[in-house]
């Protein structure tokens, strides 16, 4: 990646990026990356505090309830 | 040899990638939508799909607010297919929020994240009819399903949402779209947005 201009704030590296993005398609497969691995965090995260089936129901919404979400 | 993040086929733009985990998430709850009611994908869904890296949460559907066994159908569908409703476990209850016009969120059964933010809309929403009423079509390999104008989206971001965070969707949009993007539609839908914030 051949970088013309130094970024400074954030916005600058989503310009760069989409712009990086834009000419090259391969920049896609570290952006899947990124998207699964939160999924996938996140997944096991509540997997392990809420179990599953009746009491992931359950707990998650006791949850979403003290954190305003229902 | 480099390949181009998207390109135009017909009027549907398409993009140039295979589907991720957050795409096959949506994919799986249009199919069962596609056959009970309309939609519109928007907000932050419409930029991560068209390359903007962040993580999300949840992804904004929009749907025409529909009577109360429409609804019963389509909630049953939901559940056959292995979702999980926030709000409640029988549509009767759940349907009390979508009469209100309030917003309700589906997952997959054992999961939190992500989750559909399932949005009623009708015609008293300005804003949000114009722009499903006005979809664009957009495809990712298989997948093909409908956003806002992008032009519309960004200004939605910029104007109405306008944090951090939206700014950043709307300037990815602005810079990755940027030849296919339309100054006349930009003056055209400002209008609209800005009703939203009376």
């Amino acid at each position: 990646m051949k970088i013309v201009t130094k970024p400074v704030r954030d916005l600058d590296y989503v310009v760069l990026y989409a712009n990086e993005m834009y000419k090259d398609n391969s920049l896609f497969d570290q952006q899947k990356e990124l998207v699964e691995s939160q999924l996938n965090s996140s997944s096991l995260l509540f997997r392990r505090k809420f179990g599953k089936g009746v009491s992931f129901k359950k707990k998650a919404r006791d949850f979403l309830s003290k954190i305003g979400l229902i | 040899m480099k390949e181009k993040g998207y390109y135009i086929d017909g009027g549907t733009i398409v993009v140039n990638r295979e589907l991720n985990k957050l795409d096959l998430f949506l994919k799986d709850f249009l199919e069962v939508l596609r056959g009970r009611s309309d939609y519109l994908v928007v907000s932050g869904f419409v930029s991560i799909s068209t390359g903007r890296t962040r993580g999300t949460e949840d992804i904004d559907v929009l749907f025409p607010v529909m009577g109360k066994e429409d609804f019963g159908r389509l909630f049953g569908d939901l559940i056959k297919n292995g979702f999980w409703c926030y709000q409640g476990d029988s549509f009767e209850e759940v349907y009390e929020y979508v009469e209100n016009m309030n917003n309700i969120r589906f997952a997959r059964v054992d999961e939190m994240f992500p989750n559909i933010e399932f949005i009623p809309i009708d015609e008293t929403k300005e804003a949000k009819f114009f722009e499903f009423s006005h979809p664009q079509k957009i495809k990712i390999s298989d997948f093909e399903f409908k956003i806002p104008p992008l032009e519309f989206e960004i200004l939605y971001k910029e104007i109405v949402l306008a944090s951090e965070k939206d700014i950043a969707d709307a300037m990815h949009l602005r810079t990755f779209f940027k030849d296919i993007l339309k100054n006349e539609k930009f003056k055209e839908y400002e209008s609209i947005v800005r009703k939203e914030l009376k």
